[in-house]
């Protein structure tokens, strides 16, 4: 756990961070998702085993976590107030794809982070999300045309 | 631009991911967090094992009771079929309960002698008796025999298998409780001499046979059953003593035969 937290914990919470989209809550995630594992430890584990595991177990988390919100926001809608992840990022350039990031679903979010990311075949995305390649297919065509959609007229102005 | 897209969404996300600092762990924190929850794991696993097993053990239990075994060895099983509410002598006569010895016969010269007929099929495949009361010299007894409470046991090695109590709802229904008729007059006390013995029938309902058991099942094993009368002498014989067990003076058990005996 240790070494994972310093080897790799960056780039753990790099992939936390854009399934959040924020900082606070990928820390948040990725200490979860350790914590997860690692009260289960298996006896031999390999680095990498473990680190996909996590990565596996963050996924899982953020989906899970995104239902209860949604759920929970369906149930009282006065109370439900936007989410971390919905909160302004006031930063450069990147609030552009974050931004597009935060109109999508979860799952299409998580799809497009597993497809373009973390550079997962379709096969194995449908496995760890749980649905067929054409649900995946489906998920990354979609975003690509809002990302299309959203980034026009910036590249127009692109010279 | 379509053909970028893909690169180029690459390219934003790696972007955006690079600008995230690093993981603030403290691996303190961490450790202390990965014992909370295998104390946690530990305390619902060992919460669902006690679960299991309590429930197993009440589960086993009740299986024993439900079993037709069960009312030989003399464990009540309440509420399975079998009401354990006292009965109309302030005993309670719950399937698979022991019924001894007789305690309570007349003496042999008595002038008034009770009789059982051998058990007769009823409706419904339960059993019936005839009550004769016979008298050497008139006497007086209360009748009809439906006003005293008189039950109608059968036994299997002592303990009962039918003419259990039976659940109140069930004991309120017309063909609930032992039926005895027969009588003439209500509850009074009216002679009985040579010439005119008292008969009456005295029946077990259809419903009072302990669970595991039918009563075709009963009427197949005939030879391995006894037949109990319960009465209270001295409300039926009023003014003539019975001899009384030495051990249960208030027993209110006067006879005892086998089922399959010919009448």
């Amino acid at each position: 756990m240790t070494v994972l937290a310093r080897e790799r914990g960056t780039e753990l919470k790099r992939y936390g961070y854009l399934l959040c989209g924020s900082e606070a809550d990928a820390g948040d995630l990725v200490q979860e998702a350790l914590v997860r594992v690692c009260a289960h430890p298996r006896a031999r584990w390999s680095p990498q085993e473990a680190e996909a595991y996590v990565r596996k177990t963050m996924l899982h988390f953020y989906l899970d976590q995104r239902k209860r919100r949604w759920r929970w926001a369906r149930l009282s809608p006065r109370l439900a107030e936007r989410s971390p992840e919905c909160a302004t990022n006031a930063l450069d350039t990147r609030a552009d794809i974050m931004r597009v990031l935060r109109e999508f679903s979860p799952r299409q979010r998580a799809c497009v982070i597993l497809y373009y990311y973390e550079d997962l075949p379709l096969q194995a995305i449908g496995e760890r999300l749980g649905c067929g390649v054409g649900t995946v297919k489906r998920h990354l065509d979609d975003a690509r045309k809002r990302f299309a959609k959203a980034w026009a007229p910036e590249r127009a102005r692109t010279p | 631009m379509t053909g970028n897209l893909p690169e180029l969404i690459r390219r934003e996300l790696r972007d955006a991911a690079d600008v995230v600092g690093p993981l603030d762990a403290h691996e303190r924190g961490l450790r202390r967090r990965i014992r909370a929850r295998r104390r946690g794991q530990a305390t619902l696993a060992l919460a669902a094992v006690s679960a299991v097993v309590t429930l197993g053990s009440w589960f086993t239990l009740s299986v024993v009771q439900m079993r037709p075994e069960a009312a030989v060895t003399g464990i009540p099983a309440p509420g399975i079929g079998s009401a354990s509410g006292p009965g109309d002598h302030g005993r309670a006569f719950p399937c698979g309960a022991a019924i001894g010895a007789p305690t309570a016969r007349l003496p042999t010269d008595a002038p008034v002698q009770i009789e059982v007929s051998a058990p007769q099929p009823a409706p419904q495949g339960a059993l019936e008796v005839t009550v004769t009361i016979t008298a050497s010299r008139p006497s007086g007894i209360s009748l009809p025999l439906s006003a005293t409470p008189t039950r109608l046991l059968v036994l299997r090695q002592g303990r009962i298998v039918a003419g259990q109590d039976i659940d109140p709802p069930a004991a309120a229904a017309p063909d609930a409780g032992p039926k005895l008729d027969g009588g003439q007059g209500n509850g009074e006390v009216v002679r009985v001499t040579p010439n005119h013995p008292y008969r009456a029938k005295v029946s077990i309902p259809p419903a009072a046979v302990c669970p595991g058991y039918t009563w075709s099942a009963l009427w197949a094993d005939a030879a391995r059953l006894d037949l109990a009368l319960i009465a209270p002498m001295g409300a039926l014989l009023p003014g003539l003593p019975a001899t009384m067990d030495e051990h249960d003076p208030d027993g209110p058990y006067v006879l005892r035969q086998p089922l399959a005996r010919t009448g």
